[in-house]
């Protein structure tokens, strides 16, 4: 076999597993588990992940292309690259999502003014 | 109807509330709001005898979180002025007609009561370092008795206000970065009767604090504009 090139048992492993998360991810948005903002992240994931499984050639050339002397660890930057930018922004999501529930917290203790109290004042 | 509310953050204080709560009583005759921030013992059910408006939130809010839940109520229901003091009775009533004494003059928006003697060594070096980041010129930047006037409510009750922790140095910058007028009146306070301070307790919990509080004064160093004075 020529180095470089991958073998069918390679190319169908990739092949499966991009195939497998676009499934997945489509099964959880139909069932109500993935909010459509964040399922549109993950159907784009979805994507370049079974396209980088069927034809993994393109990552090698887009790697040479760029200079990189081993093109697999391209695919790992970015994969590293783009995890971070989530988790990054999820956190910032956490903060609104904080921030809400504390207010609504707020909100109904001011609501449910003990029921004795009313009486003063 | 009174224009101004007395706001008391408590947590597990049923020693000392009926105490606080009557030197309040004795001080002034203003409206008196408790927020109970999850307490496990009567604090609530004492202070509502007592005749204290009670607000207990569903979710643990912190210190801060108890107060601004106070400061909210206080603006839902037009009031002017709000004086916060702690309920573990380390704050004497007797000084809150010189706090508000200062923002009906005028002369403040924030006034905070100061009794820097309070402090340990240790919390006199945190507030020389914090004084030192931010450029804020306050000899007691962690006291929890304090009085806002309209205009420092609406800021602080706002959602910018809702992410702080602790009664200090945050609000403090944030209150800075708003041009509200802060100033300091000194008053005399008791050391702390029962128990230790929330925030001095451990090493893990007070290196946290630092670490965060240092970042925090560090975040804001643009908006608190500390090169422009």
């Amino acid at each position: 076999m020529i180095p470089g090139t991958p073998n069918t048992v390679a190319l169908g492993i990739g092949a499966a597993l991009g195939l497998t998360l676009a499934v997945a991810i489509l099964v959880l948005i139909r069932r109500d588990h993935l909010y459509i903002r964040q399922a549109l992240w993950w159907v784009a994931v979805a994507a370049v992940a079974l396209a980088v499984g069927v034809f993994p050639a393109g990552m090698d050339y887009v790697g040479r292309a760029l200079g990189i002397l081993y093109p697999p660890m391209l695919a790992a930057v970015i994969a590293i690259v783009a995890m971070l930018i989530k988790i990054l922004l999820q956190d910032v999501a956490i903060t609104r999502q904080e921030r809400q529930i504390r207010r609504l917290a707020q909100e109904l203790a001011m609501r449910a003014e003990s029921p004795s109290s009313k009486d003063i004042s | 109807m009174q224009d101004t509310l007395i706001v008391i953050p408590a947590k597990n204080e049923a020693a000392t509330i009926s105490g606080v709560i009557a030197e309040v009583r004795a001080a002034t005759s203003l409206p008196l709001l408790l927020v109970d921030d999850g307490s496990a013992d009567d604090t609530a059910k004492i202070a509502r005898a007592a005749g204290a408006i009670v607000l207990t939130p569903p979710l643990h809010l912190g210190a801060w979180g108890a107060i601004q839940t106070g400061l909210r109520y206080a603006l839902e229901r037009d009031y002017r002025r709000v004086v916060t003091l702690d309920a573990d009775g380390q704050h004497e009533a007797r000084w809150i007609p010189d706090l508000l004494a200062v923002l009906d003059g005028d002369a403040a928006d924030l006034a905070i009561g100061a009794f820097p003697e309070r402090g340990s060594a240790a919390r006199q070096v945190a507030w020389a370092l914090f004084r030192r980041i931010t450029g804020l010129g306050f000899e007691d930047l962690t006291s929890g008795f304090r009085a806002y006037n309209a205009k420092a409510i609406a800021l602080l009750a706002g959602e910018e206000a809702t992410l702080l922790d602790y009664q200090d140095v945050g609000v403090l910058l944030l209150a800075r970065s708003a041009k509200l007028r802060i100033v300091e009146v000194p008053v005399k306070m008791r050391l702390r009767t029962t128990g230790p301070s929330r925030i001095f307790s451990s090493w893990w919990v007070v290196t946290k604090y630092m670490l965060e509080t240092v970042l925090l004064c560090f975040a804001h160093w643009n908006r608190t504009g500390r090169q422009r004075t």
